[in-house]
């Protein structure tokens, strides 16, 4: 060992992390499990917070923060339709710290489906989906990933509402299996099997556990590896594609003195520029990803961690009456981030001359299914060029982010008025009048 | 597997046939322990239950939350109707002369007919009957119309 001592050297067990050398950062991204995930340089666009937001970092941080509160609930829930409402009980009341253990899962699934659809969004109004890519990249595939994640996000976020046994609980489930009970052919045998009967019992709430505590998080964790290796394989963020083309242009419109940088690279045959490795004209560009991108990591999941340890303090996850199966909550609302659907489901039954549209299948699952598949078709129907790939807002995707963020609006605003403006038997109300007792008939 | 433009041998046919013949084999664990998730035996509510002695009954219309029903009596008449309601299964309770439910605003007439809202079907009216020991019976499973209607003259 020829160990040269330097005054900037870490301690051995993080030399990895804090490497004091650009050996030592490229020796950390081959030998480290954790770091091998990382290219060795990466651009500064892409490691920037305004490229990106570190959104997917976000959303990866606040699934592990679920999975930690979530395994300690775990052991202190019991899933029985006797004694689940009371375990719960138990959690708000007895456990140390067990409504802030509550509500910090609860704000971490909740902060998690935020993120996710910020992610979306950013994803979408950046391009960064797009099909036109560095060589071998598949961008769109690792989109559809994208789409499953946030699919399994909500899945989650429903299976775990079913657990603490309450009103809440057991109207959602009915409402919500019901919906998937509409869909020809196969809706009432999906219901069946969601159930493991015709009824909510005892066989629902072991299904619901076994997939809010294994099947849907198993799923989850292994497309997030999947996702974040895609990320590797499509050659970064595609705001690093941009970076790229722009430093080839530059090299291209001031070639360097012949003969020197590149031809000791090997890299140019005959003078041009064009044939050299955009990575080697990054130098400006780039900088180590080791340590810098794990900094930020770490900064983006400190402070996911804060806010959701605030939040699960300031807002405690509520509990209502235990489940009684006779007795409907008035009005019984869904979580915030279905409440559109359940608007959707509300609004779309009319009558066009005799005939009745269905609005549970229209609105709870032929809407949002075409919606999903739309986003999923969206890179193979964008036919913008590939300099609009990783650029906010670029001109030439003007009409498709327009078309995007009204469906964003329409959403947000079904979200609002089922929040605010939906009083008893589901009637609406202005925020600021006061509830009515008796509804007025309808 | 044989390349394109090379002729398969024996061997290569023979693997990918037994190849395929294991991993259709292994369909088949999967789809017997798949098959335990059906259940066989159901620990459900019975669908026929029993309401009570019909002296117990109140005149006019009694919600019974133990049996998602409204009892309607009149006299010596009596008929049952369902108060689940018909769009997703909400139980809807009785306001005015008529019903509504709490989830997605449905409203339904007093004879069960829906008016308003998302509900696809009227509420049904569930059959009664006696029981043996002379308590009435209602069938949660049965649908009957509005019309129909179990007359009880003894010990009512």
């Amino acid at each position: 060992m020829s160990d040269v001592p330097s005054p900037r050297r870490a301690p051995r067990v993080l030399r990895d992390w804090l490497p004091g050398t650009p050996r030592e950062a490229a020796d950390a991204v081959v030998g480290n499990l954790l770091l091998h995930a990382l290219p060795a340089h990466a651009t500064k666009a892409a490691l920037s917070y305004r490229a990106s937001g570190w959104l997917g970092t976000a959303c990866a941080v606040l699934f592990g923060i679920t999975g930690v509160t979530g395994t300690i609930l775990l052991v202190l829930y019991v899933p029985s339709v006797e004694r689940a409402y009371a375990s719960v009980k138990d959690l708000e009341t007895v456990v140390p710290f067990g409504s802030w253990l509550r509500g910090t899962h609860r704000a971490a699934a909740h902060l998690m489906v935020v993120a996710v659809v910020l992610h979306l969004v950013r994803v979408f109004l950046t391009g960064a989906y797009k099909r036109e890519g560095p060589p071998g990249a598949a961008r769109p595939l690792n989109w559809l990933v994208g789409l499953a994640l946030l699919l399994l996000t909500l899945g989650l976020s429903f299976t775990g509402y079913l657990l603490p046994w309450d009103q809440l609980a057991y109207w959602a489930v009915q409402v919500g299996t019901r919906i998937a009970a509409s869909v020809p052919l196969v809706g009432d045998a999906t219901r069946e099997a969601l159930l493991g009967g015709s009824v909510i019992g005892q066989p629902t709430l072991a299904r619901f556990y076994a997939l809010h505590c294994f099947i849907l998080p198993s799923l989850t964790m292994g497309l997030i590896f999947w996702h974040l290796w895609r990320i590797r394989k499509d050659g970064g963020l595609a705001v690093s594609d941009r970076v790229a083309a722009d430093a080839v242009a530059r090299a291209r419109a001031q070639p360097p003195p012949a003969g020197r940088t590149y031809a000791i690279l090997g890299a140019t045959k005959g003078g041009t520029v064009a044939s050299v490795a955009p990575s080697a004209l990054l130098a400006p560009e780039s900088v180590a990803s080791v340590p810098n991108a794990p900094r930020r990591a770490a900064a983006v999941a400190l402070v996911c961690l804060a806010l959701t340890c605030v939040f699960g303090l300031a807002a405690a996850a509520p509990l209502e009456q235990a489940a009684d199966p006779s007795r409907t909550p008035n009005p019984a609302k869904a979580p915030w981030y279905f409440l559109w659907l359940q608007e959707l489901v509300s609004d779309l039954t009319f009558k066009v001359g005799g005939f009745v549209v269905d609005g549970t299948l229209l609105g709870g699952i032929v809407v949002p299914g075409l919606l999903v598949g739309l986003l999923a078709a969206w890179p193979w129907l964008d036919r913008s060029p590939r300099e609009a790939a990783g650029v906010w807002f670029h001109p030439a995707r003007k009409v498709q982010n327009r078309v995007f963020l009204a469906g964003l609006l329409v959403i947000a605003l079904l979200t609002v008025v089922g929040t605010f403006c939906r009083g008893p038997y589901w009637g609406f109300v202005w925020p600021w009048d006061p509830v009515p007792t008796t509804p007025t008939r309808l | 597997m044989s390349d394109a433009g090379t002729p398969p041998t024996r061997r290569s046919v023979l693997a990918v046939a037994a190849g395929s013949c294991a991993c259709l084999g292994a369909l088949g664990p999967l789809g017997a322990f798949g098959a335990g998730l059906v259940p066989r035996v159901r620990y459900e509510p019975p669908l026929r239950r029993k309401v009570g002695r019909p002296s117990e009954v109140a005149e006019g219309l009694t919600f019974r939350a133990d049996l998602g029903v409204f009892l309607v009596r009149k006299e010596t008449s009596f008929r049952a109707l369902s108060a689940v309601c018909t769009h997703l299964g909400c139980t809807v309770s009785q306001e005015g002369e008529g019903f509504h439910c709490p989830c997605h605003g449905s409203a339904f007439a007093a004879d069960g007919r829906n008016v308003a809202g998302p509900a696809p079907r009227p509420l049904p009216w569930r059959p009664l009957s006696l029981a043996a020991d002379g308590a009435l019976i209602v069938d949660l499973g049965a649908e009957v119309g509005p019309e129909a209607v179990l007359t009880v003259t003894e010990g009512a």
